[in-house]
């Protein structure tokens, strides 16, 4: 446990360190300036060196490098070259909003794909299989905003039972919070529930081929016990790595699900900083992103060690 | 047991959205506007500077002046406003007893403030506009303004985009102001979350409190222009902007769609000191080889007009003499290209544009016709060199000024932003504009002196005109009409029924 822990700083420390270069780099060669979200038509450039220079873009590339670095030791992101504001704050309030859908969402994709991966695996081979089999792969290749835009057709625009679009903070009543994020969330969870259900079904249909479930038949132990002891335990893994590496997409589909939601998220923040060419932002997201893939593998990880001890002998 | 939970999941999406319908379709207790917009980067009116924020920041501030439906300046802080004989000073008399929303008072040491830090602050975006002051004296509520020459387009430059007003003790500290409005407008900022939203109530100091119907407005991050429409329709929103293709969409969900006139012009900006433009007749072959019509219906949905100049058709600097001067007619566009030595296919050049957009492959289809080809590069940085005057061929879309004189000279003159090509002025624009800046507004020959300006500057070959489209707003039934005003967006007046 604390060697894997161990392990996975070792190789956090590297990909941090590189990624974060390479998005100074890539300013460095962009030559993007905080100058022209300031100043618009009156942008001389004399008054763009002076903005530059007010923001220490004229000094040595390393310097600019080191000394963010050291503020992000400190949790201090610096602030956006669009409107002056404090990143870490902007990223954390985003963040609030989007970890509320890629949450439910995830809750979505658990739910429905074990639900139906597990129904799949147990009736393999017949009429209700093939059903699921086929509608996964119809859902799994509805883009996310797609099928947004239907369900704001449908359910805010036609049934009036959600409403379109927006974000309502959880202080203001746990009810209407959900309401704002179930359209959304079941937008993006389309992929997961897809994925987690085929992989739950193949892995589960593999391990029912065992012989240790034969064996487990002829001593006469009942179906259900012979499905949550031996295959469920055993055949579960793959579907548990795909949600695994589902998080880092459901927070990646978020930039087009909120902005078809108008939900002021993570996703949506990076996208307008992204095309606003505001780089200190960009690299904000870039930080927590990181942080935030890296911290869910770990928790999918150690839950997988947990139901399927064999996997952390890396077998 | 799995089973129990799925259904106890189901029941809980079922009420769920019960009590979702019963909140949407709540009685507002307060005239609430909702508006889904791009959020302000910035709230300090001197480094917001002269794009469409103004707009926005309207709600927190109120202007020295402001434009009736006629494009004339009428009053809000200033009462009213006298010149000299000579016209090169102007005294705007403020309105007694207002106070700025922090409770200091609205006088003429804050408009001087405000004025002399618009000019000087680093980052102000609105220095290149006030090149006409020298200098401002406060006596009382009396703002004397001298000026460096005979302007009479003062009180319609210092009006919503050029001076909306700021407490001056809260812009001791602009960086401070810049996240956090303090004006004398008819709303005050309750609560600014950048990115997400920014609430505000009425102000009842507002010198026009009664005629503000609304008491709290709601300015939301605006979605992505596919759900717009249905955000409106289902009462997310009152108020939003509205993209040409989602006009059909709007109709179709009865909601109203509001045309505001603007002074909005797109251009194809030309360098003509860079190769091959600096020939006279290949910039007339693109003159020639422009087919406006085109772009109305492409990049705007037919609901654009075409224009030939720096504004709409129905505007009074609109000179009718030189319409159509250089009317589309890609044989004639063909014949000067060889006539200037080039055979088809010589010409390659690069236009240059910040983002993607439909227009610039107008651009480069229409001038394919006539052999020249066109590169075109995307340039994040775009800007650094247009405004540095680096580029040869770029687009650009104004959204105009209230001064047309201004207008004119952010397009032709010699300093001009708008001008690639600067330092070139074509002939006889600068005695122009010099005519039309010293007629008085309410001279009888002003459109005329206007006009004559204009027909100056369009012998400019730095800028070809192409469509002009309305602001375009979406809004529920619930809002009454706004008043047709070019250009702004005035909330006196206006109403949201419960």
């Amino acid at each position: 446990m604390i060697k894997g822990l161990l392990r996975t700083v070792a190789i956090f420390v590297p990909v941090f360190l590189v990624a974060t270069f390479v998005t100074f780099a890539l300013r460095a060669l962009s030559g993007l300036t905080p100058a022209h979200l300031q100043l618009g038509e009156s942008a001389t450039p004399e008054m763009v060196a002076a903005i530059e220079h007010e923001w220490g873009l004229d000094r040595p590339f390393l310097v600019q490098y080191l000394d963010w670095f050291g503020e992000l030791l400190k949790g201090d992101l610096g602030v956006s070259w669009f409107n002056g504001a404090d990143i870490a704050t902007l990223l954390l309030q985003g963040a609030i909003v989007s970890l509320s859908v890629a949450g439910l969402a995830l809750v979505i994709g658990v739910v429905f794909g074990f639900g139906f991966g597990v129904l799949a695996a147990v009736r393999r081979t017949t009429w209700v299989d093939r059903a699921i089999t086929g509608f996964m792969t119809f859902i799994s290749v509805m883009p996310s905003f797609v099928v947004g835009i239907a369900l704001v057709v449908v359910f805010a625009v036609s049934l009036g039972w959600f409403p379109s679009a927006g974000y309502v903070p959880a202080e203001r009543g746990t009810g209407v919070w959900l309401a704002h994020l179930v359209l959304p969330a079941i937008a993006l969870s389309f992929d997961t529930v897809s994925d987690v259900a085929r992989q739950l079904r193949a892995g589960l249909v593999a391990a029912y081929r065992e012989n240790y479930v034969t064996g487990a038949v002829v001593r006469g132990i009942g179906p259900r016990r012979i499905f949550f002891r031996h295959v469920l335990r055993n055949g579960m893994g793959p579907a548990l790595v795909v949600l695994g590496m589902k998080f880092p997409n459901l927070l990646g589909g978020a930039v087009v699900t909120e902005s078809i939601f108008g939900m002021p998220g993570f996703g949506q923040f990076a996208a307008d900083s992204a095309q606003r060419g505001d780089v200190p932002a960009v690299q904000g997201v870039l930080v927590v992103s990181v942080v935030l893939v890296v911290v869910f593998n770990l928790l999918v990880n150690v839950i997988l060690v947990r139901v399927a001890p064999a996997s952390a002998r890396g077998v | 047991m799995r089973r129990t939970k799925l259904a106890a999941f189901f029941i809980a999406l079922t009420t769920l959205s019960g009590c979702a319908g019963g909140a949407a379709g709540s009685a507002e207790e307060t005239p609430t506007l909702r508006w889904a917009v791009t959020l302000p980067a910035h709230w300090d009116p001197v480094v917001s500077g002269s794009g469409a924020q103004f707009r926005i920041l309207s709600l927190a501030y109120a202007s020295l002046t402001e434009i009736n439906e006629k494009g004339e300046a009428v009053p809000s802080l200033a009462e009213s406003w006298d010149y000299n004989d000579k016209g090169d000073q102007i005294t705007f008399h403020l309105r007694k007893g207002l106070k700025f929303s922090d409770g200091e008072p609205v006088n003429a040491e804050a408009i001087k403030s405000y004025l002399e830090r618009a000019k000087t602050q680093k980052d102000s975006a609105l220095f290149g506009d006030l090149t006409s002051i020298e200098t401002v004296t406060a006596k009382d509520l009396d703002v004397v303004v001298d000026l460096t020459q005979t302007d009479y387009q003062i009180p319609l430059l210092l009006g919503e985009r050029v001076a909306q007003i700021p407490s001056p003790k809260a812009a001791a500290d602009p960086a401070a102001l810049d996240k956090n409005p303090v004006g004398a407008g008819p709303f005050v900022v309750t609560e600014n979350v950048p990115g997400s939203h920014v609430y505000l109530k009425k102000n009842p100091d507002y010198w026009d409190a009664a005629n503000i119907k609304i008491e709290k407005v709601e300015l939301l991050s605006a979605p992505d222009t596919a759900t717009i429409v249905s955000g409106v329709q289902t009462g997310v929103y009152d108020l939003a902007g509205l993209a040409p293709n989602q006009v059909k969409a709007a109709e179709a969900a009865k909601l109203d769609v509001v045309v505001q006139p603007g002074y909005n012009a797109a251009n194809l900006s030309i360098n003509v000191n860079k190769k091959p433009f600096d020939n006279p007749k290949v910039v007339d072959a693109i003159r020639y080889a422009t087919n406006r019509q085109e772009f109305v219906d492409k990049v705007s949905f037919g609901i654009a007009t075409p224009t030939d100049q720096p504004f709409p058709d129905t505007y009074l600097a609109y000179d009718s003499g030189s319409a159509n001067r250089w009317p589309y007619d890609v044989a004639k566009a063909k014949a000067l290209i060889a006539e200037a030595g080039y055979q088809p296919g010589d010409i390659k050049v690069d236009l240059v544009i910040p983002n993607q957009q439909t227009a610039a492959e107008i651009i480069q289809s229409q001038l394919a016709a006539i052999g020249i080809t066109v590169n075109i590069k995307v340039d994040p940085n775009w800007a650094t060199p247009f405004f540095a005057k680096d580029l040869a061929l770029s687009i650009y879309g104004t959204t105009g000024r209230e001064s047309p004189v201004q207008t004119l000279t952010a397009h032709f003159g010699p300093n001009g932003p708008l001008n690639l090509s600067t330092p070139y002025e074509p002939e006889g624009f600068e005695a122009a504009v010099k005519v039309a800046r010293e007629t008085p507004l309410d001279s009888a020959d002003y459109q005329k002196n206007l006009q004559a300006a204009t027909r100056a500057g369009l012998e400019s070959r730095a800028l070809v005109f192409t469509y002009s489209l309305p602001n375009l707003f979406v809004k529920s039934t619930r809002v009454s009409d706004f008043a047709p005003i070019p250009g702004q967006l005035h909330w006196a007046g206006l109403t949201v029924a419960p």
